[in-house]
């Protein structure tokens, strides 16, 4: 089924340097069309953070040839739908329409590459859009409370603020530097089209973006877009086991806790996402069967890592009641992963994952969109579009040995760091049922 | 539009109603080395006693944890060890249940996911667990706004007395006893008024070789009749329940009234009505009019929430508290604007454009094609009506839109359920109508 995949897709480089991806899918007459752009919050520079967030939104309002929100109201009026984000190294422009109206997609996409319009009083209004964004996400308290450990664990790198950015740049940012930033970061060489989908044939698809995109400039002296190297807070040689303490508006105590992680492309990647699946992912997972059903220290537990260009997080994570001390379930959360660390995992647990990562993957292939979003983010985080495709195959090879090899490399408690987000207010009558569920144990 | 988006055609598929009343589906599809199956009874959250609300949703949960012959444990062991995991959607109206499993796993799976559904523990440790993370659950929707807002407005239109009001919470699930699992389980689980779907990389033949038998076999509970909803009045006055969030900066607004259910005639008229006022995003007019123009919000929209008999039609945003007067009062303008003079021939053919053209992304992969199908068996629709979709909603002209709006959408007053600072908020909203404050770990 990936071998599928990796056969039916095709590249080409313009003669501008912008790469085109395509791959052939026509089980539903729909075609997935995506821009994505290498640039994202980590290269921002103090004064101007958020202005890849900031410009992800102009994009929508206006080129030469299009007005304002006329992108999304066209895409929307042949039954489509777009959207965009922004990350930490990327900004990705996502539309999906029906079979026959890629040429529509492609006019539009180049027309806003080709230079915005960034009216004066069109980016006043969508400041003030973005400032709503920003304040629906702070109001979330388990939102900004992860915003200070990101802060903390990547601290001195553009990686510790959010692709959101700070409020008083937001505030700041003038319609020169958007213009100057959008120069310097938009434009074919640091872009890659990906179409998946219905399409007529590859030849076809390279035919339309030369068409639309093929006479775009890369303006002169651009710079190479540059970003700090990995600050020591982010590899844990800095950190000796750390914790923070947050009091927040929110009424069941959680607790964090993170470890580094290597760069997205790198190949302890694939180990390291196996050994989160086999701790954290589903009811046969260590920590929901240790920690939630055998020991009850938590009521749900949960991780992900989180890779990143340069280095990632591991984190893990658990909500509790409030008569159970954080300690103990910090070491609760300690010992599974240290037993990970000393004693490996099992044959089981490796088939459970190939199976697991096999059925999400042939899931994931119905949608023209999941495809192109994932070899959008192989592609311009990770360097390589196949690496995606890759990666299962590397899957059936992996052996015990190496996944342990990884567990050792990272999990490294010295090197952890943790957040607690203890409620403002203790809820009696939760804390009294926690007590004597422990008290007198039914189960 | 062209005439290819007029007309749709659902793959072969294999479709009877087995000898024990249960419906059942053969939905073969070689895409993707997968079987997906879906299990679905009419029956949720409005379908639970009074004093149990979240009843249903802790019954669905348990139906999942293992069959009476086998724990939980190896039960769930059996599942992942092959990469197999549920699938669950409770509604108000539905319940339905799903699995999905590579192919050349599904023959053991399947046969343990149907014991489960139709035999299930409902061992009591895991009903205490399933209510502990219920209610951890539900303490923690007390710092999401928008959950908040709406399980308020339903609660603030619909009263505890009719079923679309009855919403879960904490108290209500901690009074939940295992009997009254089985009970609801008895009561509304059963092959006479159940569907099945199996789709994915099988033939016909090969899948109902295999569980068109232990299928027919299910004997289940005698079920009850669900009794239509009563009518709800019109809001004829506006009433405002807010509910004090003092930490939080900006409000979260849900406004809207009773409306029409999913078999009304106008129901595909008010649809493309709705698409204009809100449910259209940057071609609506309330985008427009709060975001696009004004920038007072990141988002807004309105929606029409269609029940078998019963519908709702609501609208939401959020916004800076300090404006939430004048951000309420132009959201009010624009939806009398739209109810009372209608919309326009452009605006129409746009929404009729997004309407045709949008099927085919709700219908890309058979694990949708399989939702679909349950979608319409649900309303006792025939496939032909999502075939001829195309032409039914090109066939919809202006007048009868604006008649859709003027007769069943255009309301005297609304429910309007505000979440935000009361101290601010408050003197606000005064002037639209009497406020109810209510706190925030009230129940709903």
């Amino acid at each position: 089924m990936s071998a599928s995949i990796l056969d039916n897709t095709r590249e080409r480089t313009l003669s501008n340097g912008l790469k085109v991806i395509c791959c052939r899918k026509t089980s539903a007459p729909v075609v997935s069309a995506q821009v994505w752009y290498r640039t994202g919050s980590a290269h921002e520079r103090d004064g101007i953070r958020g202005i890849s967030h900031i410009l992800e939104h102009m994009m929508f309002r206006g080129s030469k040839n299009i007005a304002s929100e006329e992108h999304a109201q066209r895409i929307n009026d042949v039954g489509g739908h777009c959207n965009a984000f922004t990350a930490e190294d990327v900004c990705a422009y996502l539309n999906c329409v029906p079979r026959n109206y890629l040429d529509m997609v492609f006019e539009m996409e180049s027309d806003r590459m080709r230079g915005l319009a960034l009216d004066p009083a069109t980016l006043e209004t969508e400041r003030k859009v973005i400032i709503e964004e920003y304040h629906t996400y702070m109001n979330n308290p388990v939102a900004k409370a992860f915003l200070e450990f990101r802060r903390d664990f990547f601290d001195g790198h553009p990686y510790a603020v959010s692709p959101l950015g700070q409020l008083s740049d937001i505030q700041s940012v003038t319609q020169d530097d958007c213009r100057d930033y959008f120069r310097k970061h938009y434009h074919p060489e640091n872009a890659v089209i990906l179409v998946v989908g219905d399409f007529d044939s590859e030849e076809k698809v390279f035919e339309k973006a030369g068409k639309w995109f093929g006479d775009i400039d890369v303006p002169p002296d651009v710079p190479p877009a540059a970003v700090p190297p990995v600050p020591s807070s982010a590899t844990g040689e800095s950190r000796r086991g750390e914790w923070m303490k947050r009091i927040v508006e929110f009424d069941v105590p959680m607790l964090i806790l993170g470890y580094p992680a290597p760069e997205s492309a790198a190949q302890d990647a694939l180990p390291l996402d196996i050994l989160q699946m086999i701790i954290s992912q589903g009811e046969s997972s260590r920590l929901h069967r240790e920690v939630v059903r055998r020991q009850s220290v938590a009521v749900m537990t949960g991780g992900m890592n989180h890779f990143l260009k340069l280095c990632g997080m591991s984190l893990f994570f658990a909500a509790f009641t409030p008569d159970i001390n954080v300690r103990r379930v910090w070491k609760a959360l300690e010992k599974e992963i240290s037993t990970v660390r000393d004693r490996g995992i099992t044959t089981s647990e490796m088939t459970k994952i190939r199976n697991t990562t096999l059925t999400h993957r042939a899931l994931e292939m119905y949608s023209a969109e999941h495809i192109c979003q994932r070899l959008g983010f192989s592609e311009t985080v990770e360097g390589d579009h196949r690496l995606w495709i890759e990666r299962m195959q590397a899957l059936e090879k992996l052996d015990r040995d190496r996944v342990i090899e990884v567990a050792r490399k990272y999990w490294d408690p010295r090197k952890s760091h943790a957040l607690f987000l203890k409620p403002k207010r203790t809820k009696p009558l939760l804390f009294i049922m926690g007590l004597a569920r422990r008290i007198v144990p039914r189960s | 539009m062209n005439d290819s988006q007029l007309h749709y055609s659902f793959p072969p598929m294999s479709e009877y109603v087995l000898g024990n009343g249960l419906r059942s589906i053969w939905l073969p599809d070689t895409e993707q080395p997968v079987i997906e199956v879906l299990f679905q009874v009419p029956s949720g959250r409005a379908h639970v006693p009074a004093g149990l609300e979240g009843l249903s949703d802790l019954t669905a949960n348990l139906m999942q944890k293992g069959p009476s012959s086998m724990g939980h444990e190896e039960y769930i062991d059996t599942l992942e060890q092959v990469g197999a995991s549920h699938v669950l959607d409770s509604g108000d109206e539905h319940t339905t249940f799903g699995i999905r499993v590579l192919a050349r796993h599904a023959d053991d799976i399947v046969p343990k996911f149907w014991e489960t559904v139709t035999s299930p523990a409902f061992d009591d440790k895991e009903f205490r667990r399933m209510k502990r993370e219920m209610v951890t659950a539900l303490e923690a929707e007390f710092s999401d706004a928008s959950v908040l807002a709406n399980k308020h407005f339903q609660a603030e239109l619909y009263g505890k007395d009719h079923p679309l009001g009855r919403i879960p919470c904490v108290n209500s699930v901690k009074r939940a006893r295992l009997d009254d699992v089985r009970s609801f389980c008895a009561s509304h689980v059963s092959p006479a008024n159940a569907s099945i779907v199996v789709a994915g990389d099988r033939s016909i033949e090969g899948m109902e070789q295999q569980w068109k038998r232990p299928f027919g076999a299910w004997k289940g509970g005698t079920v009850r009749r669900a009794s239509p909803f009563p009518e709800t009045a019109p809001v004829v006055e506006n009433r405002i329940r807010l509910v004090d969030k003092p930490d939080s900066s900006q409000t979260t607004l849900v406004i809207g009234h009773p409306s029409v259910g999913e078999a009304h005639p106008f129901r595909n008229a008010l649809a493309l009505g709705n698409y204009v006022l809100g449910g259209g995003s940057f071609r609506s007019r309330l985008m427009a009019q709060m975001r696009s123009r004004a920038g007072k919000t990141y988002g807004i929209a309105s929606q029409l929430v269609t029940g078998r008999g019963a519908g709702t039609f609501l609208m939401s945003t959020t916004t800076q508290s300090g404006q939430v007067d004048e951000v309420l009062n132009t959201i009010i303008e624009v939806y009398r604007d739209v109810t009372e003079n209608g919309i326009t021939e452009e605006e129409l053919d746009n929404a009729k454009r997004f309407a045709i053209g949008n099927l085919a992304f709700q219908l890309e992969g058979i694990g949708n094609v399989a939702e679909k199908i349950l979608w319409l068996r649900f309303y006792g629709y025939p496939n032909s009506y999502i075939e001829k979709y195309g032409s039914t909603i090109a066939g919809i002209d202006l007048a009868a839109v604006n008649t859709a709006l003027r007769n069943a959408l255009a309301s005297r007053g609304f429910v309007i359920c505000a979440v935000g600072k009361r101290e601010e908020i408050a003197p606000k909203l005064g002037r639209f109508g009497p406020i109810r404050v209510v706190n925030l770990r009230a129940e709903p």
